[in-house]
């Protein structure tokens, strides 16, 4: 695991986009949204020389379709209008390109660690592409113009996720929230809006979109995160010194827990695992097996897991398993 | 199975509520189901609630005579966009213009985009945009004291505005 993805996991940018011809997605009808999908797979077929595969969702099944989300490589929204939306995932899954989402486009990229200016450059490239074949609607003094005004402008969210599991301990979690929100960001649970943080993950984005350069937007968010990084490592440092022992029981506790239940729901799964991770990252667990913890963490989520089986399981059963993967992926580890 | 809401659409959305044992069911359309997120369980807090919020205030200058507003070109009316807080299509930002001004400026502080553009918009457009983006790189740069740099964006303006005026013819 690269060094600084200790606390800063991944970064994701997503750009809306909207073609001038067609209404929004929402009012589309089913016609005119397969007409839309068609010129932009002919754009890409033109224009991309990188390997993307083509999904309906109408295509995909319940389950394949959560998998996706929870990997984080298709938002929800995506998934409310089945008959109209689609998108198009890059073979190295870094880049997403979303049909018919609220926006015609949503177009975004997927690093890990903390990469905005990587991430922006990439995403910013495959905008250029499918912009020198498809007529965007953008205003000179809005710019670019989407279904909801809050996106309007640049139509740029970037956001960077977070593992903060001692400014939890802290109960630091509160007042910095507070403090992002008065810079004009925002704090989120893995999922987005409106969802719990799990395993002390926790996603820091922008919030507003016109008024400012996109590389201005991601500059601020950069250099909140960085400081928000070096205050997680303080607080780590200063709870391994001074309350060292309870920080190392809390770690061994879990993963005792994790290494020998037969029953695991996925809160459950997700706060023990974060455990797990900082006890890896503060040096108090040796990843001899080279666990990824964010992977594993996805694994165990409810619809990867079943697709992955390939069977519908009810809740029990999928606490029974769940517990199962995560003791084969412990098995070699020892204390 | 048609939207119990509008009763127009198919129905596409599906929700069931068990309060005390009693259970409530409601199958709306997309567009329904928008207005309707006080169901949506999934989703306790939602910024679409708090946004379409800053409307309630909005008066409806024409609140006296009975005519909709209602956008030229996708036939979508104010009072469904203060529902649903999504726009029918980029004339609507023409149309509605009045109206969502004051909106967009209230949840970005901002009125103009200063960002990226299409490259292949319009060659005045694109240079008068290019000399926004400058202009805010130079304020950037007085503001750090970093004043050769800031003389080579000095330069790069008036040479973008020099460009700006042959285009202009």
């Amino acid at each position: 695991m690269e060094s600084d993805q200790d606390v800063a996991i991944s970064t994701r940018i997503r750009i809306a986009r909207n073609l001038k011809d067609f209404d929004f997605p929402l009012y589309l009808n089913i016609e005119d949204a397969d007409k839309l999908t068609n010129t932009v797979l002919d754009t890409m077929k033109e224009s991309f020389d990188d390997n993307y595969k083509f999904f309906r969702i109408r295509d995909l099944s319940v389950k394949e379709r959560l998998m996706y989300m929870e990997e984080h490589l298709i938002s929800p929204e995506l998934t409310r209008q089945i008959d109209k939306s689609s998108f198009l995932l890059r073979g190295d899954e870094k880049a997403t390109i979303m049909i018919n989402e609220e926006d015609h486009l949503r177009i975004q990229t997927l690093l890990s660690g903390l990469n905005l200016d990587a991430a922006w450059r990439l995403c910013s490239e495959i905008d250029d592409k499918l912009e020198s074949k498809l007529n965007y609607a953008y205003d000179s003094d809005l710019g670019y113009l989407t279904a909801c005004p809050t996106n309007v402008g640049t139509g740029m969210r970037a956001s960077v996720m977070l593992h903060l599991p001692c400014l939890s301990i802290i109960n630091h979690m509160n007042s910095l929230t507070e403090a992002i929100r008065k810079l004009g960001l925002t704090v989120r649970g893995l999922y987005g809006e409106g969802t719990e943080a799990s395993g002390n993950l926790y996603q820091v984005s922008n919030q507003t979109t016109l008024g400012q350069t996109e590389e201005e937007i991601i500059n601020k968010l950069n250099k909140i995160i960085i400081q928000i990084v070096g205050k997680e490592r303080n607080v780590r440092k200063y709870l391994k010194e001074k309350k060292g022992f309870e920080l190392e029981d809390k770690i061994y506790r879990s993963f005792g827990i994790l290494k020998h239940s037969r029953l695991m729901s996925s809160k459950e799964a997700m706060n023990h695992l974060s455990a797990l991770k900082l006890g890896f990252d503060c040096g108090y667990l040796l990843n001899d097996s080279g666990i990824n913890i964010i992977e594993l963490m996805i694994e165990i989520m409810p619809a990867t897991m079943q697709k992955k089986l390939n069977v519908d399981l009810d809740k029990n059963e999928r606490d029974k398993i769940r517990a199962e993967i995560i003791r084969n992926h412990l098995s070699r580890m020892e204390v | 199975m048609l939207c119990d809401k509008c009763k127009v659409n198919t129905a596409k959305l599906h929700y069931t509520k068990i309060i005390n044992g009693k259970v409530e069911e409601l199958h709306l359309c997309e567009i329904c189901a928008i207005e309707n997120q006080d169901f949506d369980m999934d989703n306790p807090f939602s910024i679409h609630k708090l946004f379409t919020g800053l409307f309630e205030n909005i008066k409806d200058k024409n609140e006296e005579s009975t005519e909709e507003i209602t956008c030229s070109n996708c036939g979508l009316t104010l009072s469904r966009f203060k529902k649903t807080g999504k726009l029918g299509c980029a004339k609507c930002y023409e149309d509605f213009n009045e109206y969502l001004q004051p909106v967009i400026q209230g949840i970005h502080g901002h009125k103009h985009h200063i960002g990226k553009s299409p490259k292949r918009l319009s060659p005045d457009i694109k240079l008068q945009k290019d000399i926004e983006g400058l202009s805010v790189e130079l304020e950037d740069a007085v503001k750090k004291e970093e004043f050769e740099k800031a003389a080579e964006i000095r330069d790069e303006i008036k040479r973008v505005k020099e460009q700006l005026r042959t285009c202009k013819g």
